[in-house]
């Protein structure tokens, strides 16, 4: 008997530490509080976490800047961040004790299009701003939301690049591959090349969808050997990206042109394929190198510089969208001269800027119209920006250097 | 005799006083609490629901029914199929989501229930795996792997809260009482035998086929349904998060650490496993999972019965030293 | 349709080695050893910082990761899981459930959720064989697998211990009776598996990109194979594995890639319903009632 006593000991002592974790958090006056449930663990921790840093880089910059003026007052910026374990579930239920627990005045959204599918409905019926930086899906924007808010252009325009520069070329070349990951923004990214694809002209001889956890692609990359592709595009993210040039090298299937979205800009690509990686395109949201400017970060490269000194690598898209979502909610909040939801979320609408992320302008959906993606190529181990013509760095190699 | 008849009338008086608390306790939070803490009570109810869902499986027949979450992907994909295609209303869809998911279950059963042990868990997570491709694989109607929206619930924020936390009740009081009435019937009685012994029970005249493809049957249903609430709660579905096998067998944790085989066991495993990840999580952010790793391994290795095993423990020791007393006024 | 045919077979010697290990265990203890995706994920990050810290050669890294592994295998045994092991099935399922959560979980707060791999001067060469492509890494690892699982075969046919070990398996208490000490033989046994886990880790992190949750993906490969293969037998392992493997391989040229995984899990399911001990296997627990 004395077991039980200890086994219920043990049971309370267990309990009474989660309790104590439960610790209430108190207000602080003149303070904007943001939220952010994203992936730090899970699937997306990787992504999740480049987008975190996205967020505490302007924070940390806006703080360090005295804070946001509203009115006649500065407000310091409080983010609280929690982690979603890659779940929409978990984040459903994080962005809700963010509002109404932690009342936050805005929400910064999760990353991947399916959790922000899932936690902008929450914004959306608490009348809470959610700024979402890295999903881009179409459906998200179709479903009549007031209160969300994406900086990336839609996902369908990724691709748009490297086409564009493959119809370009002197001889183009002619049969296209799309592999897309069943997830929804990959497939998004998949069909809009299609579509895209055989408006240029191009014949798209093979399209498939593979289970996203997908761990061998090697028969699939031989059938599209065997159909003929010239140009192979990849949606998807890093762990495809390598996949597929790994297995395409070992079937020496080397297509004239290979085309990714989010893996290629990724620095792990390149540090970990080396010189596999060579003459490989992508179509990417920003790079350091594109060349755009704004007062508040100065240079695509400076910001890549600091952010760098501060987080210790190199930022990718992911985290400069996030940055940029703080600076525009900021540029709002200032206009508006206050933080209620419907002042600022108009002054959003009328954003008409140039930022270090490139072109900013919200349509009534939410969707950031101005900008699009640009188009690169790895060239001697680093990305060289050569789409659109106005910003390139280079001249494209083409076909794509033999394995 | 007197004696004793006043003594079962106060611990009826005591009965009905905790029974009393507890409605009280079950109708309150929605009025009082943030919406937060309204949306992780909601939660705790479904996971108290999917727990006693699976007990009747895995306490009662004793199958391992390690993929049970295929009926509640199976639930909730009909919901969302129904709504948005069909424009159906929600509980027809809701029930629809039910019958089918327990029509799966009686259909694949006859199959699959012939197999024993682990060979049954391990078809059921075959089961589950090859229902979420078929799914994902239909793209045109459920959407793929790009997923699928189910429309708002119509009422304000206040109401929805309202809904979902009395729908969640609702239905864990369904898979409670269910549970309750199988353990008092015939068929709890065959089951239990059936656990004990196989062949044993189809000597004594137990239909065993019968008996399983029932209780998986009823199991599979109740799943289903809460699949369907959970698709209406969420308004956005995925294959991968509601074919989770994590999510599958945390409820089959929950069934076992509040005591297999037992009527509120589960209920209970479900509110202490949830609230303690939901608490762990605030403190570690980062090692939160690695946390509730160690708190499965240690409620392995210190209650593996159950809490109800406690309870009974606690209540024979304490039965015992009254007993004790009364020897030594004596 | 060759090089299907070289894909399939290639894959399916990773699957073999990674199912073998998985179908010991519970073969012989009667445990669903979910903590094996753990064990595979740690021996593959053994292999990358082994290469990425010091130059290893990944395949020389094997041995290393492999006696790592039996060694973390057999503490996890000795000091948890054999406590427990009398509760039968689903509680031991639950304790390896809860082990791996712990080492997943840890790994990713070590070495966070980046994607990393292995890339050895002669990664991705290939032999043409007639334009039939063979990658010489894979090959090399489909090989070493075979040699591996043969090893282990004939470890447990001829040793006094591999012997013990199959005597438990079939019956731990007449094993018992005849002075075997039960356990210190599912120590040894759950940490062999541990160690097999360990070498297929080592070969995946060159063929594939490896994070904290490499292992999950293999695991629900194990289960199939194993039922496929038969519990605890080691050539139906292999040749689960191999079939498995071609199966994959030929839906993606057929039906197409996203229904592979729907016929590999209705495969599963038809045969644990027509056949249950599975194409190779002995009854050892459970079966047909």
């Amino acid at each position: 008997m004395v077991a039980a006593w200890k086994r219920i000991a043990v049971l309370v002592m267990a309990l009474a530490l989660g309790l104590a974790a439960a610790a209430p958090v108190f207000a602080k006056e003149d303070v904007i509080r943001i939220g952010a449930a994203v992936s730090l663990t899970g699937t997306y921790a990787r992504e999740g976490q480049l987008t975190r840093d996205g967020y505490l880089f302007w924070v940390e910059k806006v703080n360090a800047a005295g804070g946001i003026r509203v009115g006649d007052k500065r407000y310091k910026v409080e983010l609280i961040v929690y982690d979603d374990r890659s779940d929409p579930q978990t984040s459903v239920r994080l962005t809700t004790r963010l509002i109404t627990e932690d009342n936050v005045n805005f929400i910064f959204g999760p990353y991947s299009s399916g959790i922000t599918n899932a936690t902008s409905a929450i914004g959306e019926r608490y009348r809470v701003i959610t700024i979402a930086t890295t999903a881009n899906a179409p459906e998200l924007y179709e479903r009549g939301y007031r209160y969300l808010f994406g900086t990336l252009p839609l996902a369908t325009t990724y691709l748009y690049p490297v086409l564009e520069m493959a119809a370009n070329l002197p001889n183009p070349p002619k049969k296209v591959a799309i592999i897309t990951p069943d997830n929804l923004f990959a497939i998004a990214a998949a069909e809009g090349a299609r579509q895209y694809a055989e408006q240029l002209g191009f014949e798209v001889v093979y399209f498939a969808r593979y289970p996203a956890d997908t761990t061998d692609v090697s028969s699939l990359l031989a059938a599209i050997r065997d159909a003929g592709a010239e140009v192979l595009l990849c949606t998807g993210f890093l762990q495809d990206g390598m996949l597929v040039v790994r297995q395409a090298k070992e079937l020496r299937y080397n297509p004239a042109i290979m085309g990714f979205t989010v893996a290629a800009s990724i620095p792990d690509f390149r540090i970990n394929l080396g010189k596999d990686a060579e003459g490989i395109m992508g179509g990417e949201w920003w790079t350091p190198q594109m060349g755009w400017f704004d007062d508040f970060f100065g240079t695509a490269s400076q910001y890549a510089a600091e952010f760098e000194a501060r987080f210790g690598y190199t930022p990718t898209y992911h985290a400069a969208s996030s940055s940029i979502g703080g600076y525009l909610l900021q540029l709002a909040i200032e206009r508006a001269g206050t933080l209620d939801t419907e002042a600022v979320r108009q002054q959003l609408l009328k954003l008409d800027e140039v930022t270090m992320f490139g072109p900013v302008s919200f349509n009534e959906k939410g969707v950031n119209v101005a900008s699009s993606a640009a188009g690169f190529q790895i060239q001697n181990g680093e990305i060289v920006v050569l789409w659109p013509p106005r910003i390139s760095q280079g001249s494209m190699i083409y076909p794509k250097p033999a394995w | 005799m007197s004696a004793s008849q006043s003594s079962s009338f106060a611990r009826r008086a005591a009965w009905a006083f905790v029974a009393l608390v507890l409605a009280v306790a079950a109708v309150l939070p929605p009025f009082y609490l943030s919406g937060y803490w309204v949306r992780v009570i909601t939660s705790l109810l479904m996971y108290g629901a999917l727990a006693s869902a699976i007990n009747i499986m895995v306490g009662f027949a004793g199958y391992p029914a390690l993929g049970n979450i295929a009926f509640f992907g199976v639930g909730a994909y009909t919901v969302a199929v129904l709504m948005v295609k069909y424009n159906v209303d929600f509980f027809v869809a809701l029930l629809a989501a039910g019958v089918l998911a327990g029509l799966y279950a009686a259909l694949l059963g006859r199959a699959v229930l012939r197999l024993r042990g682990a060979y049954f868990g391990i078809a059921t997570i075959g089961i589950n795996h090859a229902t979420s491709e078929i799914v994902t694989n239909l793209d045109s109607l459920t959407g793929g792997g790009r997923g699928t929206i189910v429309p708002f619930y119509p009422g304000g924020i206040q109401e929805e809260r309202m809904f979902f936390y009395f729908l969640m009740l609702g239905l864990m009081l369904l898979a409670v009482g269910t549970t309750w009435l199988i353990s008092r019937s015939r068929l709890g009685y065959g089951l239990r035998a059936l656990k004990a012994d196989q062949e044993g029970a189809s000597v004594m005249g137990v239909n065993t086929t019968r008996f399983k493809v029932i209780a998986w049957t009823v199991s599979a249903g109740l799943t289903g349904l809460v699949g369907g609430a959970y698709a209406y709660w969420l308004s956005f579905l995925e294959p991968p998060y509601v074919f989770d096998i994590t999510m599958g067998v945390k409820t089959y944790i929950m069934a076992i650490l509040g005591g297999a085989g037992t009527v509120v066991g589960p209920v209970l495993g479900a509110f202490t496993l949830e609230l303690l990840s939901e608490l762990i999580w605030g403190r570690f952010l980062e090692a939160h999972m690695l946390v509730l790793g160690i708190v499965v391994v240690l409620v392995v290795l210190f209650i593996p019965q159950g809490f109800m095993s406690l309870f009974a423990q606690l209540a024979a020791t304490l039965k015992r030293r009254r007993t004790g007393e009364v020897r030594a006024d004596g | 349709m060759t090089q299907i045919v070289v894909n399939g077979l290639l894959t399916g010697g990773v699957y073999a080695l990674v199912a073998v290990g998985f179908s010991l265990v519970w073969g012989v203890m009667n445990v669903v050893n979910i903590a094996h995706a753990s064990y595979i994920m740690l021996g593959a990050y053994i292999s990358y910082w082994l290469f990425h810290l010091y130059g290893w050669d990944p395949f020389l890294s094997i041995p290393v990761s492999m006696a790592a592994l039996f060694v973390l295998g057999y503490l996890v045994a000795s000091v948890v899981l054999n406590r427990v092991i009398r509760y039968g099935l689903v509680m031991t399922l639950v304790l390896t459930f809860g082990v791996d959560l712990i080492l997943q979980n840890a790994a990713l707060i070590l070495w966070s959720a980046d994607y990393r791999s292995i890339t050895p001067s002669y990664a991705g060469a290939s032999l043409a064989v007639g334009g039939v492509m063979i990658p010489y890494v894979r090959f090399a690892v489909f090989l070493l697998a075979l040699v591996l699982v043969v090893l282990f075969s004939l470890f447990l046919s001829k040793t006094r211990t591999g012997n013990a070990i199959q005597a438990t398996a079939l019956n731990p208490f007449a094993a018992q009776l005849t002075g075997v000490r039960i356990d210190r033989i599912y120590a040894l046994t759950y940490a062999i598996g541990a160690a097999l886990a360990a070498a297929a880790g080592s070969m995946i992190s060159v063929i594939y990109t490896i994070q904290p949750q490499v292992g999950n993906v293999f695991l629900t490969r194990a289960f199939v194979i194993t039922v496929l293969g038969g519990l605890g037998s080691i050539p139906g392992a292999l040749l689960g594995g191999v079939l498995l493997g071609l199966a994959e391989s030929f839906a993606t040229v057929t039906v197409g890639i996203g229904w592979s995984q729907a016929v590999s899990f209705g495969l599963l399911v038809l045969i644990l319903v027509v056949r249950p001990q599975g194409l190779l296997g002995r009854r050892f627990f459970g079966g047909v009632g």
